[in-house]
């Protein structure tokens, strides 16, 4: 099966064990993941002409959460997963819809017990979209381990 | 002085480049264009005068005069017409004008010519009166070039001369402006020296590469005062340390020779005295290591080591420490191809920094579960070792490498305090990383990153 799936992310470590838990539960599935990330373009006149989506990414993602993605990567590398972070702009149920179609994303892997946090005072919620998408959802959950701290640590990705 | 000479020297030389071609450029092309504009004022007198000699010879004196009263008098001027005929040689119209043959052939030929003597202009046209052909030369001495182009090249000159005066006085000025930074700097730091480690040096208000480097040098000067506090610490807590057991075995040996005493209490004075003196033993050999690993890390062989083997092997090593021990290893995350599991490393000394702080790991939290666990990134193998031990309080974190420093919350286990900075030591040595995150009475995870030795066989 090839699928598409969305995992929404804080740019944290923890956020990718949503990724890690999906993929032991089907370990023959070939999937592309979509990291995706709620953010809001900036207002201004001049922000606007010199955003770059790719700027902002690169800003967002830490060396930790990269790391931790390769780990990943590098675990599940005969399924040869193609993970990648994206960022979503839009505001409304439709624009997320139409952003799913778009990308021919077919299911969600949402957290049960973690909430994701705001990366930055720009970041926005899109698990209410995915919730009333017509997105197939699989929850993974798994108790925080060690949580309570904001460091970013590659750790995260072993103990939880 | 020597940047500043330089910067002197190649600003004048830009200048004076600059200023000479900019008015070697004015120069020439204004002398060009007056020369151009007197050949055409003495073309057209050579023309007039042609036209009146011959076209009307009975006007001659009346247009003369009108030429005279009205027309601007160039200095020297002279008029001459020769005629030109098959027997006439241009060589000798040549000699009584004073101008080359070549001024003359190019008249008849092409129709017009110019030549130039000196401050004497010559210009000559051919003229047709009739039916006879005419060679007809105006010559007078250039005005403009004598006064004008004169007077313009002793203002260049005059301009370039006060230029270079300008410009050196202005160099001068504005490198002593910058360099002054520079020599402020280097004066401070000759004051600094080990005994006065904590002179800093100002930092300038603004925010420019002078900061920026003042700023470099303070943050150095902060680790070489505390490298130098920390190697004095050292030294005061390594006597302080061996006077322990040292202490101990003295006063042991004392009261067993105070008195005469039984054989079973020599023993055990004997067997106090020996257990002492082999922690003393163990210490130093630690020590020494410390400081080895500590000052030189090139004298180690370093050749391929399998992370995944080497922590089997310090799982084992433990076994024999602890037997007690609850260690978990988590190979979840490892990565599919061996190649990213090898790092360029010592065995040994990996071994022996691993086994110090899976052994913390074990002995701080008596024995609870204590999880490795192993992945590969991009660039680096990462360890993470976690324990939900006692922790390290908040407040003492910055200082869990120093060498022999135990937490305050400690005093219930054994230790000497010089694992943790003996494998930092070798961590440091093998290019990687160290972490340590605490919660005080929940654990402690240590997360270790070295740098892939990117083996493909």
């Amino acid at each position: 099966m090839n699928d598409t799936l969305l995992i929404p992310t804080d740019f944290t470590v923890e956020s990718l064990v949503s990724a890690k838990k999906f993929l032991q539960l089907y370990p023959d599935a070939r999937v592309k993941i979509v990291l995706l990330h709620g953010y809001t373009m900036p207002g201004s006149i001049s922000g606007l002409l010199f955003f770059s989506k790719a700027a902002q990414l690169k800003s967002l993602i830490t060396k930790e959460f990269e790391e931790a993605l390769t780990i990943l990567k590098n675990k599940y590398a005969h399924q040869a997963p193609i993970i990648y972070p994206d960022l979503f702009f839009g505001y409304t149920q439709s624009a997320f819809n139409n952003y799913i179609e778009g990308q021919g994303i077919t299911g969600a892997v949402v957290p049960k017990s973690y909430t994701l946090k705001n990366t930055d005072k720009n970041s926005r919620d899109i698990l209410k979209f995915i919730k009333r998408s017509p997105l197939k959802v699989t929850e993974v959950d798994w108790v925080t381990n060690g949580g309570g701290h904001d460091k970013n640590r590659v750790s995260d990705l072993f103990f939880n | 002085m020597k940047i500043r000479t330089k910067i002197i020297f190649l600003l004048l030389i830009i200048f004076i480049t600059y200023t000479l071609i900019f008015s070697g450029f004015i120069y020439f092309s204004i002398s060009e264009y007056s020369f151009d504009d007197f050949y055409k004022r003495l073309e057209i007198r050579a023309a007039t005068t042609a036209k009146v000699e011959l076209d009307y010879p009975q006007n001659a004196s009346a247009i003369k005069a009108l030429k005279n009263e009205y027309l601007e008098r160039l200095t020297n001027e002279q008029d001459y017409i020769f005629e030109i005929t098959p027997s006439t040689s241009a060589q000798i119209q040549a000699d009584s004008v004073n101008t080359p043959v070549a001024f003359i052939q190019e008249i008849i030929a092409s129709g017009r010519g110019s030549y130039k003597n000196g401050n004497t202009f010559y210009a000559g046209i051919k003229y047709t009166s009739g039916s006879k052909e005419y060679v007809v030369i105006a010559s007078a001495e250039n005005y403009y070039n004598t006064h004008h182009i004169a007077y313009l090249r002793n203002i260049l000159v005059i301009l370039i001369v006060t230029g270079i005066v300008f410009i050196l006085a202005a160099s001068f000025w504005v490198t002593k402006k910058i360099i002054n930074p520079i020599q402020q700097i280097t004066d401070k730091v000759k004051k600094i020296s080990s005994e006065n480690l904590s002179l800093r040096l100002n930092m300038p208000g603004k925010n420019d590469e002078f900061a920026s480097l003042a700023k470099t040098f303070n943050d150095m000067l902060d680790r070489l005062q505390t490298s130098f506090e920390t190697q004095n610490n050292f030294v005061s807590n390594a006597s302080h340390e061996f006077n322990t057991p040292l202490t101990s075995i003295i006063g042991q040996a004392d009261v067993a020779l105070s008195k005469l005493r039984s054989p079973e209490e020599y023993v055990e004075s004997l067997s106090i005295i020996l257990q002492e003196a082999e922690k003393l033993d163990k210490m130093v050999q630690a020590l020494l290591f410390l400081a080895q690993t500590g000052f030189n890390g090139t004298a180690q062989k370093f050749d391929k080591v399998r992370v995944d083997q080497l922590i089997l092997d310090v799982k084992m090593t433990l076994d024999k420490i602890y037997p007690a021990n609850k260690i978990i290893i988590d190979f979840n995350l490892l990565p599919e191809t061996p190649d990213k599991l090898k790092v360029k490393g010592n065995e040994q000394l990996l071994h022996l920094a691993l086994t110090n702080i899976v052994v913390n790991a074990c002995k701080y939290s008596k024995n609870q579960p204590v999880t490795i666990s192993l992945g590969a990134a991009s660039n680096n193998v990462i360890v993470a070792v976690k324990d939900t031990g006692i922790g390290i309080p908040e407040k003492e974190m910055q200082y869990i490498y120093h060498p022999f420093y135990r937490a305050s919350n400690t005093g219930n286990f054994e230790g000497y305090g010089i694992g943790l900075p003996l494998s930092r030591n070798i961590i440091k040595m093998h290019d990687g990383e160290i972490n340590v995150y605490s919660v005080f009475n929940e654990g402690t995870t240590v997360e270790i990153k070295i740098p892939l030795g990117n083996y493909h066989y």
